[in-house]
């Protein structure tokens, strides 16, 4: 009898000690897991909240850089803004007119009609981008010089930002080359990159 | 004796006499440049043409206000005032691009301007606003703001030709008529500048407002003027404040003035 409760006694003792380990185990893997996770291990890129983005099987986008007008009309405002990734630069060129038709989601003027269509893209090797409007881009903008001096500047700004092939834009409506964007703007050329206010 | 000391003091007080009326002459003078009626030209002196371009017209109604003010109908009525301020006080002859409620494409004004050999060509807007609250007047003058011609001088046609294998600009190729046309402003950088600036400070002090500044742009009728030429934008319509302003007729006029003034100032730096 005394024997067999030894052994019972032992065996007791055995088994909580098995347990004790395991706990710690587990607590152990937890520990170097959120270290892991805390610290960012070399190589593993984890130094960004894009990348955690990822690994949290969230689409990772891209970020583009969209130009509007300041709400006092005299200069335009930067606001970034991510979109589901582009597969080409046309792809970059449409998303980024695009999201200048949504308009500002700060403190800013839109530049560009929000019953515009964009209808076609095209680049050339030359690195001129051939952007082809619906006729409510014209139709719809409010007139004078200066607003329209504003939407051309936008526009370029925001698509040499954006896709680094483009050098130059000429704008089309409804597929054909026009004198002007809303009475005033000589668009009959492309505009090239240095395009911008000339304030004297 | 005293006849004798008299002769110095009467010869002296002739001098000082003589000196404050040249004095006055020469302080009033800068008076008949800020805005005084000048005085009518020789005979020998070529009669100046100043053509007015009221913007807009017909179906091309531009901008509107919120109690249905009409771009078109202000500008027509700001330089038909300005004309005959023009035509009053500096005896200078006005021509106007329309007279009337018709749509007079770009090419026909800058035409009827170079066709009627103008001295000076200003066109006149109410234009909008990306905001609807602008309402500060501009004034621009023509500059192609393109690569390697800051000043707008080089022309352009040749240039982007000559970037996509056309005709290179000391090539054999000879210009096309198209191409003159479009270089017409380009010997007027300078003088189209001058106007410009002379209008903007006139306008700020008749009508007792900051205007927005001095631009250069590549405005399409600009481009084909062959003479000075600049356009002025009076503010935006969609501004209801600006719109109860352009109702009036007293500001109108000061506006009117304003121009007129512009123009003497820069007939008297010309001559």
């Amino acid at each position: 009898m005394r024997g067999r409760r030894r052994i019972k006694q032992v065996g007791a003792k055995s088994e909580a000690g098995a347990w004790g380990w395991i706990v710690s185990g587990i607590l152990l893997v937890l520990i170097a897991g959120a270290l892991w996770w805390l610290l960012g291990l070399p190589g593993t890129g984890r130094t960004s909240v894009d990348t955690n983005e990822r690994g949290g099987n969230i689409p990772p986008g891209e970020e583009l850089s969209l130009w509007f007008a300041s709400r006092q009309e005299d200069a335009l405002v930067l606001e970034r803004r991510r979109v589901a990734p582009s597969q080409t630069p046309f792809d970059r060129v449409r998303a980024s007119l695009q999201e200048l038709i949504v308009g500002p989601k700060g403190d800013a003027l839109r530049t560009v009609s929000a019953e515009a269509k964009i209808r076609e893209v095209f680049i050339d090797d030359q690195g001129t981008a051939y952007i082809d409007f619906s006729e409510a881009l014209s139709r719809t903008h409010p007139g004078g010089p200066w607003a329209e001096m504003l939407t051309l500047r936008s526009i370029m700004q925001t698509l040499v930002a954006n896709v680094p092939e483009i050098k130059r834009v000429q704008l089309l409506i409804e597929g054909r080359e026009v004198e002007t964007l809303a009475g005033h703007m000589d668009i009959r050329r492309p505009l090239d990159a240095t395009w911008s206010i000339n304030q004297r | 004796m005293t006849a004798g000391t008299s002769g110095p003091f009467q010869a002296r007080w002739g001098w000082l006499i003589a000196v404050m009326v040249v004095s006055l002459t020469l302080l009033a003078a800068p008076l008949t440049l800020m805005g005084q009626p000048l005085p009518a030209p020789r005979p020998d002196e070529k009669m100046p043409v100043v053509v007015l371009d009221p913007g807009r017209g017909g179906s091309n109604v531009g901008g509107s206000g919120a109690t249905g003010l009409l771009e078109k109908d202000i500008t027509l009525q700001l330089a038909t005032e300005a004309g005959h301020l023009i035509e009053e006080l500096l005896g200078a002859r006005v021509i106007l691009t329309r007279t009337d409620d018709s749509d007079v494409p770009l090419e026909a004004r800058a035409a009827l301007a170079n066709q009627a050999g103008g001295d000076l060509f200003i066109s006149i807007y109410a234009g909008g606003s990306l905001g609807g609250t602008r309402r500060e007047f501009q004034t621009f003058y023509f500059d192609d703001l393109q690569e390697r011609s800051a000043a707008g001088r080089e022309p352009a046609n040749e240039r982007d030709f000559a970037g996509e294998g056309g005709p290179r600009r000391h090539g054999t190729v000879a210009p096309s008529p198209a191409i003159l046309w479009d270089q017409a402003q380009l010997d007027f950088f300078n003088t189209s500048q001058m106007l410009a600036r002379l209008l903007d400070k006139n306008l700020r002090a008749q009508v007792a407002e900051e205007g927005r500044g001095v631009f250069g742009l590549p405005i399409l009728l600009l481009r084909w003027v062959r003479m000075p030429a600049v356009l002025l934008d009076i503010g935006a319509l969609s501004d209801p404040g600006f719109e109860a302003k352009l109702r009036d007729d007293a500001y109108l006029q000061r506006a009117a003035l304003g121009i007129a003034q512009a123009v003497n100032d820069y007939q008297a730096l010309q001559r």
